[in-house]
């Protein structure tokens, strides 16, 4: 129910109570433009899942009913992929999530240049993907890498093959996203932590408990609403990742880094069964669309 | 030494160390940038070497690189400036009457893998004879950036007493000389944080303006990608270009760097 | 001399399938078509970077403003059949590679016959179809039709590092055997060197995997179209391609595409490289490589088959759709004179696919050592358009049949993925 007493609308004089309609009207713009560029696109992709479409040639599209979806689950490459993308997500947030709060809880202390630091955090979500990529399969290659050399310095000779070995290419991928966007992470958490009140910090010390007692019984529940906010972030583009894979492996070796958005690029574009990537991606939205749904639904009760 | 001084101490060598590892990927590539490809790609890595512009010099001269900025620059500030003018009055639309529909459509926005959007965008802009120019680029980076400047925008609007526009309502003025004289000027810094946010994943974005672009109207991302010759690859010039893409938006995001911060953390508690 | 031409049967000559004798014209007229404004859609190449300097000369030349754009190749391959699908006539001439395109796109008619145009008094007296090699030439054949102009010929190679063989003593190999036998020999992992280093990535691998299947006798296809992945030679090829690079390659070899493999030789990580000769330009080059003096070429390893390199040419198309065919055409033959393929060639080291110009004293003089020599002496012996299996869906196939080789590269039964390849394959030209 729409809290009235808040909004700053105009005194209602008649008796009879008429529905504002200036919420409506404020975004109406937005909306027109959410249909346009989203809501027609979305419904002609519905539309091509349930065809048959190549782009080589004149043939129209061939009807073929929701034959589409029934071959994606009998395709085990679509399962996989799916299956990937979800240990994608689960390590992603694994490793976002604590470690973005613990560079959040170092940058809270005052040290000098702490207000540096803080500004340096952004460099890697800034840094184009596509480029980046690039730097890091270099910098990752087990002959001619730098990787190779800091670990050599601490006595490593013999450094892993991330992208080449197929039980390390899923975790390679996830720690070059981490480093892209922990610092998103590390930057809702400081906001987070700096809006704690300080009274009960203040009380937990005058009882003698310890650091790691205020961490477990006070940060860490008053952080919650913070950390379930950068997990939705995340867990919204883990789900849907795809830059960096296309431009470090491009779904390899084989398909053991291809996540789910990346195959929908693939069988769309490179394939030329638009149909059948439409179906990929109505799929793939509609996962998020539950994932979501389910880190909102769990909110709830905390906040 | 005492306690709160090695406490000091721990944090600063702790923090430091991590920052230094978060941005070493990015001063290896600036690093490169100055090297030939021979040095670039030797093992052991070349710290000690003779500097060569010759990478910038390249990139540079080549007159479609700045035609590339400029057009980057275009895309990015159209889909930033489109997406503050109709995201703010949307933003505000939420923020006080909580109608939560357009919210809902929003998120659903932010979650849809847009990608999947590029062959019926295609499409649609080819009907109107807008594939390769600037508006169907724009238009298609509005995908992100208007969810990107709702969601934002909502936590800083809240952020503002609701008396002063009940005050100014009841002296007259109309929903949209609130919108103008009163949310605007006094969340000015959010609107900035919100517009260097949309500006640099519209900056960034490469994927859409692989399948929309032409030569016209390419990208600068996109342009990274042609330094992939068809059997070499240019690094030292690869990574001038890209240092010289990263650039603009970094002075950029440090300049508002700490509102931000706020803007991410406030618009999703309340969204 | 010169006969009366109407446009409409400059049309009727163009759609017509067999060649039409007209009489030559004596003068050709460069600039009949004056003032046209043509688009062409390439791909990153060096020929199509050479191209993109000479519109200046041209439009000196005909009058005619050319458009190139050039994406990088993924790119291409996905703006180019949207556009030629959904705006006819907004692209004139096209980037082709038939071994990947001429099975699609001459379904999808899009496509011009070329023939009828050399045929006809478009094309200047000297422009000479008879230059170009035969077999080069056949790689854009298709349906019995020629549907592109061969730019460049693109042979593979194997590369080798003089200094480091002759520091261990070991013979530059011609057979599979002495590939495998020297490649250990030279493999130093203590030393963070690898002894032959080539694609690992399975999509990619087709090309380099190629001259192994040809090697033992094998082909992609039989006779009627259909996968023979099955046979002996497929399955020993891929097990020879595992064993030599899991024996001798980098140990990062799974995945391994070539952005990352040639690298390797030119920092001497690697004593010995197989992929295209092209690369051979950037070995050369001191600012890039280590090895600019010591590199040198060897055809690739011959098996119980002999030695069989791919053979592969890009080269400007003439797209159905468009509207100003005749122009496109002066634009095209143009650009692939002997004058030009001339300065092409100087100009990219690319060995060209022109005889004149390969008995040129400047190309000779100014081709980096050894490119003749192997581009001459493999071309009898290689398999045109051999890259990938010559069907209509071939990203698709590639993927399926690159799992089979990164099935090889890790060791696992190589009858099983091959069966597994043959199995997808089908599906995928069936389906």
């Amino acid at each position: 129910m729409a809290d009235l007493a808040a909004a700053p609308t105009r005194e209602v004089t008649t008796r009879r109570k008429r529905r504002d309609w200036t919420p409506e009207l404020l975004s109406l713009p937005a909306l027109l433009a959410v249909l346009a560029v989203m809501g027609f696109p979305l419904i002609y992709l519905g539309w091509m899942s349930l065809n048959r479409w190549s782009m080589v040639g004149f043939e129209p599209p061939r009807f073929i009913g929701v034959r589409n979806f029934i071959q994606l689950g009998e395709d085990a490459r679509f399962v996989e992929a799916l299956g990937r993308t979800f240990w994608f997500t689960a390590l992603g947030l694994a490793s976002n999530l604590p470690l973005g709060l613990g560079i959040a809880l170092l940058m809270h202390e005052r040290f000098p240049g702490r207000s540096l630091c803080r500004a340096l955090l952004i460099l890697p979500m800034v840094a184009t993907p596509a480029a980046m990529g690039l730097v890091w399969v270099i910098m990752l290659d087990p002959t001619l890498g730098i990787v190779r050399y800091v670990l050599g310095l601490i006595g490593i000779s013999h450094p892993p093959l991330w992208l080449a070995d197929p039980d390390l290419v899923v975790p390679t991928l996830v720690a070059v996203d981490a480093w892209m966007w922990t610092p998103m992470v590390a930057l809702i958490c400081i906001a987070g932590l700096a809006a704690l009140p300080s009274e009960p910090f203040e009380a937990a010390l005058v009882d003698g408990a310890s650091a790691l007692q205020r961490f477990r019984y006070l940060t860490l529940p008053m952080m919650l609403p913070t950390l379930m906010v950068a997990a939705m972030l995340r867990l919204m583009d883990l789900l849907k990742l795809i830059d960096i894979v296309y431009v470090m492996t491009g779904g390899g070796p084989g398909h053991l880094s291809e996540t789910i958005n990346l195959y929908n690029y693939l069988a769309a574009l490179s394939y030329d069964k638009i149909g059948y990537g439409s179906a990929i991606a109505l799929v793939l939205f509609a996962i998020v669309m539950a994932c979501t749904l389910v880190l909102i639904w769990l909110r709830r009760p905390s906040s | 030494m005492k306690r709160w001084q090695r406490r000091r101490l721990y944090a600063a060598v702790a923090a430091w160390t991590v920052t230094a590892a978060l941005i070493a990927p990015f001063l290896w590539m600036v690093l490169g940038s100055f090297k030939t490809t021979v040095d670039f790609l030797a093992f052991p890595p070349v710290f000690v070497f003779a500097p060569t512009l010759d990478n910038y010099r390249q990139v540079l001269a080549d007159n479609s690189f700045l035609r590339y900025t400029l057009n980057s620059t275009i895309v990015a500030a159209g889909a930033t400036g489109v997406g503050l003018l109709l995201g703010v009055p949307a933003a505000y639309a939420l923020a006080r009457w909580r109608r939560t529909a357009i919210g809902v459509v929003l998120l659903m926005a932010r979650m849809a893998p847009g990608i999947a959007f590029l062959i019926p965008l295609f499409v649609m802009f080819l009907q109107l004879q807008l594939v390769g120019s600037y508006v169907s680029l724009i238009a298609s980076h509005l995908i992100f950036t208007l969810p990107l400047t709702v969601w934002m925008m909502v936590g800083f609007i809240e952020a503002v007493p609701v008396e002063i526009e009940k005050a100014a309502l009841i002296d007259g003025c109309s929903i949209l000389g609130v919108l103008l004289r009163i949310i605007v000027p006094l969340t000015a810094q959010g609107i900035a944080a919100t517009g260097i946010l949309a500006f640099i994943a519209s900056w960034n974005n490469f994927l859409f303006a692989l399948v929309l672009a032409n030569d016209n109207t390419k990208t600068l991302p996109v342009a990274v990608l042609g330094y992939i010759g068809y059997n070499s690859i240019q690094w030292g010039t690869l990574m001038a270009a890209a240092t010289f893409i990263t650039l603009p938006v970094l002075v950029l995001a440090l300049c508002v760097q700490r509102y931000i911060v706020r803007g991410l953390v406030a618009g999703a508690v309340s969204g | 001399m010169s006969t009366f031409v109407t446009r409409r049967s400059l049309l009727a000559a163009t759609l017509a399938a067999p060649a039409i004798g007209r009489a030559r014209a004596a003068g050709f007229d460069w600039k009949r078509f004056n003032g046209t404004q043509l688009r062409f859609m390439v791909s990153v190449h060096p020929w199509t970077e050479w191209a993109q300097k000479q519109l200046p000369a041209l439009e000196a030349d005909t009058g005619i403003k050319l458009n190139i754009e050039i994406l990088y190749e993924d790119q291409l391959r996905q703006k180019l059949p949207l556009t030629l699908r959904s705006d006819p006539g907004a692209v004139d001439g096209f980037f082709t590679l038939p071994s990947w395109d001429a099975a699609s796109f001459s379904r999808a008619r899009w496509y011009t016959s070329l023939e009828p145009l050399i045929g006809s008094d478009l094309t200047a007296p000297d422009w000479e179809i008879g230059d170009f090699f035969p077999n080069i030439l056949n790689i854009h054949r298709f349906g019995g039709q020629l549907v592109g102009i061969p730019i460049s010929t693109e042979v593979q190679a194997l590369f080798y590092n003089k200094a480091m063989l002759a520091a261990k003593g070991v013979n530059p190999p011609k057979t599979l055997d002495e590939l495998m036998t020297s490649a250990k020999a030279l493999n130093d992992p203590a030393g963070n060197v690898a002894g032959y280093v080539t694609r690992g990535d399975g999509v990619q691998a087709l090309y380099t995997f190629a001259p192994f299947l040809f090697a033992y006798g094998g082909r992609w296809l039989d006779d009627q179209g259909k996968p023979e992945l099955t046979g002996a030679a497929f399955t020993n090829a891929l097990k020879y391609y595992g064993d030599v690079l899991r024996a001798a390659g980098p140990p990062n070899i799974l995945g391994m595409q070539w952005k990352t493999t040639y690298p390797l030789f030119q920092q001497e990580r690697a004593a010995m490289f197989q992929d295209a000769v092209n690369f051979l330009a950037y070995f050369r080059d001191p600012s890039q490589s280590r090895i600019a003096d010591k590199v040198a070429m060897l055809p690739v390893p011959a098996g119980p088959s002999g030695s069989h390199s791919t053979v592969i040419a890009w080269g400007p198309a003439i797209a159905a759709s468009s509207k100003k065919k005749e122009a496109t055409w002066t634009a095209i033959q143009w650009l692939t004179s002997k004058k030009n393929m001339l300065a092409a060639s100087l100009a990219t080291t690319l060995p060209s696919s022109r005889k004149s110009v390969f008995s040129d004293e400047a190309y000779v003089k100014a081709a980096p050592a050894g490119v003749i020599d192997i581009v001459q002496g493999q071309i009898p012996n290689a398999v045109p358009n051999g890259a990938n299996p010559l069907v209509v869906q071939v990203p698709e196939t590639r993927a399926a049949i690159g799992q089979a080789i990164v099935a090889a590269l890790r060791g696992e039964d190589v009858a099983k993925a091959a069966a597994e390849a043959q199995k997808q394959v089908l599906a995928i030209i069936n389906g």
